[in-house]
């Protein structure tokens, strides 16, 4: 069952160099329950995507074209602010990139999570302050942190605690931009336990944004990856992470270093990530493409179901 | 030395400051009289220190802004004194300019204690009442504007040192200045060829806001009669409107002009000093 | 094989004020001793806070040790006269993690790379600059150069950047490098690029490298011998090949289970177990005995009492933990 249907989303920020093409035509949709993960290097427009779900661009930024659906009726780009409220942090919640730095630091854990509940619904202080409590608990942070500052808490916890606050008014949806980037690898898969368990526990459904093809699997269903604005491939995640059709899934695949794997030359992707104000014609990817022929810099590739469930947008197939 | 200068303030300081609205007029003010001072001996139309008109004589034609109590001609006594209040301010601006860079490299660069006994002499510096102390040592040595240059000097560094020393202690921590430690490169050249050129756009910040606290303390000494009575400064013209009657005498102008003038170019070394915070921390321009 | 450096019980402890009249120390670095051989690649690897960036500091004597020393081709670092420390920064240069940050952002490329060579008065005149400058820029692959020479860092992408840093830390024909986590800022299609031209740079200028990392997929492609760092010391060292496959301390083996292998995804564990228990403790107020004690699950009463040696348990592999006795 489809929660949310996004259809050929542009986001674009206007520079004194030129327009920046950050989302550039891009169309996915989620299931109810289901973690989609949304993989792409720096600049690659991932961040831009999440923020402009939550309707969350400032200018020079806006949404230029495209519909973003949420449960079938509800077109985010077209509502108003009052109607606005009532979804985000409700209905769709985010997990900043940096969390860790979004906690204001003047101000105690609980009465940050009290402010934002309050905000959100109507409770007295005493109801907000249990639902903190009880949120703390289930994200695994003590509760005796709760009356404590931000700076006081280690990286690991303060994610906990900003994974919570997006919890509080129980959305459906989460969108989690980076929630692991800044933490050390043992407190990493800390947190990606933690949200394993909490997708089951509450039945959410989960925009999982990172830059590290590797700790996809642990979480998610199934798997986008981004390149320059756009979609290039997505599809199960077992059938993606094994039969890459996109050129530049495999070359990321090949990129991955893991111990106790056998020697192997150092692969990497020629050039350049692409320049979001001029980017290359036709197929963004095709100066570094190893497979790039005549039509790839003449013609953008759609992205079009190769096999069932496992779509691309490469003009290799067709 | 020259040419790396010249570059520096061609490519990124001047242009921040001309894109600037307000750095502009500022900038365009500054050097409007500038040039009043340069060529005052060209557009003034009398020798402010003849007397070319009767005592208090009131505005006219030959006497745009009338004369004062002894004849002299105010216009030419108000565009003279551009040039005391320009020299006073830039030499006073640049000699605190000097000191302050000095002692805050040192100071933020080694730290330790040092550090701390420099800093707490900056601190008793800061905290003394300037004004009084400024009145005292003018009275002591003597009006003469090299006496009030030197004094408002010596006590005017210390703001500029302290800013100086939070930003070397920002600076030195960045992975380039680590960079030149980890190639040999002494102390000294780091702190003066590494440091301090990625402050100039907020040391000329600091510098223009000098420029006009000097314009004004000149101005007040010389309102209070330390001044020195062989210059023709804005605060020596309000001195003599002030002691001799002006007001009674109808000569409202005598005192407007000088007055205006001193606000005006004290306000334009604001307005391009906030124009060159802005050069220097791009995050202010955005949230405008 | 010869010793290139030598370090032996460093200690590097940063004070700090706890109340008004009592201090305290951060022990960053707690009594860290080990070795690297010519012409090898020496990893020093942990979690953020370990110790190991300042440990790499310490080495090139850009902050001084609190106690200990440390030997450059046999003589004692802190010891040398002025002469002798220049020859020594002429021999030990350092690759920063933060591609941006590394470069003055005032200088261009040519200056940038050449500037180690005018600190040692190697460079005779403009063109004399020029040259050198195309030569390095040759070498680091950021060809042609002329397209890279008047450029400012902030005209250049993250893995260009890198380069030139790379560039000006080979300007010298230094024989150590201390790489810290040259690639960790990188994106990953191109963290290749950066780690095979390391690898080329060493076989052509026979150089040593210290590499500082968090990334066990990256220390085990490049790194021959490695030392796992926890909270200031060494918990266990020896060649890659054997400390990864056969990790003896409950750290090492707790590392390279936490690393994000796409064919074997984590799996939840039941239940969400305190964040508490699986914190790092800060290195201010450091548990006694073993530090690793309390995240141990293997720990028994020694462990709270008696900080570990570090003990060779098979040949060329070490480790301190009361396990092995």
């Amino acid at each position: 069952m489809e929660i949310l249907r996004v259809e050929r989303l542009k986001t674009y920020y206007e520079s004194v160099r030129g327009t920046v093409k950050a989302v550039d035509d891009v169309s996915f949709n989620l299931h109810k329950g289901e973690t989609i993960g949304l993989v792409g290097e720096s600049g690659c427009g991932k961040s831009t995507l999440g923020l402009s779900i939550m309707r969350l661009i400032k200018p020079p930024g806006r949404i230029v074209e495209g519909r973003i659906v949420y449960d079938g009726k509800i077109d985010l780009t077209k509502i108003d602010y009052e109607e606005l409220r009532k979804i985000r942090w409700k209905e769709i919640a985010m997990v900043f990139q940096g969390a860790m730095n979004v906690l204001n630091p003047v101000h105690k854990i609980v009465d940050q999570m009290v402010e934002a509940i309050i905000f959100h619904e109507n409770t007295t202080k005493s109801e907000a302050v249990e639902r903190a409590a009880k949120m703390l608990q289930l994200v695994g942070v003590p509760i005796d942190r709760m009356k404590r500052y931000p700076f006081e808490l280690s990286g690991g916890m303060r994610q906990r605690v900003v994974i919570a606050m997006a919890l509080l008014c129980n959305p459906k949806i989460v969108i989690a931009d980076e929630p692991t980037t800044a933490l050390d690898v043992v407190t990493q898969r800390n947190i990606l336990n933690l949200l394993v368990e909490l997708k089951r526990k509450l039945g959410l459904s989960i925009i999982f944004i990172t830059h590290d093809i590797s700790i996809l699997p642990s979480i998610s269903d199934r798997i986008m990856v981004m390149y320059a604005g756009e979609i290039v491939e997505i599809g199960d995640l077992r059938e993606v992470m094994n039969n890459p059709l996109h050129p530049y899934t495999r070359g990321l695949l090949n990129s991955i270093l893991l111990p106790l794997e056998p020697p192997k030359p150092f692969s990497f992707l020629p050039g350049e990530p692409p320049d979001l104000i001029n980017p290359p014609s036709g197929c963004k990817f095709h100066p570094r493409c190893p497979y790039a022929f005549g039509k790839c810099s003449l013609e953008r590739p759609q992205l079009h179901e190769e096999k069932p469930g496992h779509a691309v947008a490469c003009h290799l197939y067709r | 030395m020259m040419g790396f200068l010249s570059k520096i303030v061609k490519n990124e300081i001047v242009t921040g400051v001309l894109n600037n609205r307000r750095g502009l007029i500022g900038l365009t003010v500054i050097l409007i009289f500038t040039f009043i001072a340069i060529t005052a001996d060209i557009i003034s139309p009398y020798d402010p220190w003849k007397l070319t008109g009767k005592p208090y004589e009131p505005p006219s034609i030959n006497h745009p802004l009338g004369c004062n109590d002894i004849g002299q001609d105010i216009l030419s006594e108000v565009i003279y004194g551009s040039r005391v209040s320009l020299a006073v301010g830039f030499s006073v601006a640049f000699f605190s300019t000097l000191i302050g860079i000095c002692v805050g490299l040192i100071s933020g660069y080694y730290g330790g204690i040092l550090d701390e006994i420099i800093s707490r002499g900056v601190d008793v510096l800061l905290a003394l009442p300037s004004l009084p102390l400024i009145i005292i040592l003018a009275a002591y040595l003597g009006p003469s504007i090299i006496n009030i240059i030197f004094v408002l000097s010596i006590l005017g560094w210390g703001g500029m040192a302290r800013v100086v020393r939070a930003q070397t202690l920002s600076l030195r921590e960045r992975a380039f200045v680590e960079s030149c430690k980890a190639v040999g490169m002494s102390d000294l050249s780091i702190v003066f060829k590494v440091v301090l050129p990625n402050m100039f756009p907020i040391i000329l910040a600091e510098s223009a806001l000098r420029v006009t606290g000097a314009i004004l303390s000149e101005a007040g000494l010389s309102f209070l009669g330390l001044g020195d009575p062989t210059q023709k400064s804005w605060g020596m013209i309000l001195y003599y409107a002030n002691t001799r009657n002006a007001f009674f005498m109808g000569s409202w102008l005598w005192v407007l002009a000088p007055g205006l003038c001193i606000a005006i170019l004290g306000t334009a070394f604001y307005l391009v000093s906030s124009a060159l915070d802005e050069v220097a921390n791009p995050r202010l321009r955005r949230m405008r | 094989m010869e010793t290139l450096v030598e370090v032996n019980h460093l200690k590097k402890y940063f004070p700090f004020r706890k109340g008004l009249f009592s201090k305290g120390y951060v022990k960053a670095v707690d009594d860290v001793s080990f070795h690297i051989r010519k012409n090898e690649i020496f990893c020093l690897a942990g979690e953020s806070g370990c110790g190991k960036t300042t440990t790499g500091r310490v080495v090139l004597r850009l902050i001084p040790p609190t106690s200990g020393t440390i030997l450059f081709e046999g003589k004692d670092i802190m010891k040398l006269n002025k002469s002798e420390l220049k020859a020594f920064r002429r021999n030990a240069q350092i690759i920063f993690q933060d591609p941006y940050e590394s470069l003055n952002p005032r200088e261009r490329v040519v200056d940038a790379v050449t500037k180690p060579l005018e600190v040692h008065g190697l460079i005779r005149n403009r063109r004399d600059k020029l040259e050198q400058a195309s030569q390095l820029l040759e070498s680091v692959g950021l060809t042609p150069c002329e397209q890279f020479l008047d450029k400012y860092p902030h005209q250049l992408s993250g893995g260009q950047r890198q380069r030139v840093a790379i560039a000006r830390a080979i300007s010298l024909k230094p024989k150590f490098i201390v790489a810290d986590e040259p690639v960790s800022m990188l994106d990953l299609s191109i963290r290749g690029v950066i780690l095979k031209l390391l690898m080329e740079l060493k076989s052509k200028m026979g150089l040593t490298y210290l590499f500082i990392t968090h990334d066990l997929g990256v220390a085990w492609h490049i790194s021959d011998r490695i030392a796992i760092m926890y909270l200031g010391e060494i918990v266990e060292s020896g060649s890659t090949n054997d400390v990864l496959s056969n990790p003896l301390h409950p750290y090492t083996q707790l590392l390279i289970s936490s690393v994000p292998n796409p064919e074997k995804p984590i799996i939840a564990e039941g239940g969400v177990k305190s964040a508490v228990q699986l914190e790092v403790p800060s290195a201010a107020n450091p548990p006694p005995g073993c530090k690793f004690h309390p995240r141990c699950p293997y720990a028994f009463g020694k462990c709270s009492l008696e900080r570990p040696q570090l003990h060779e348990e098979k040949p060329g592999h070490a480790v301190a933990c009361h396990l092995y006795r």
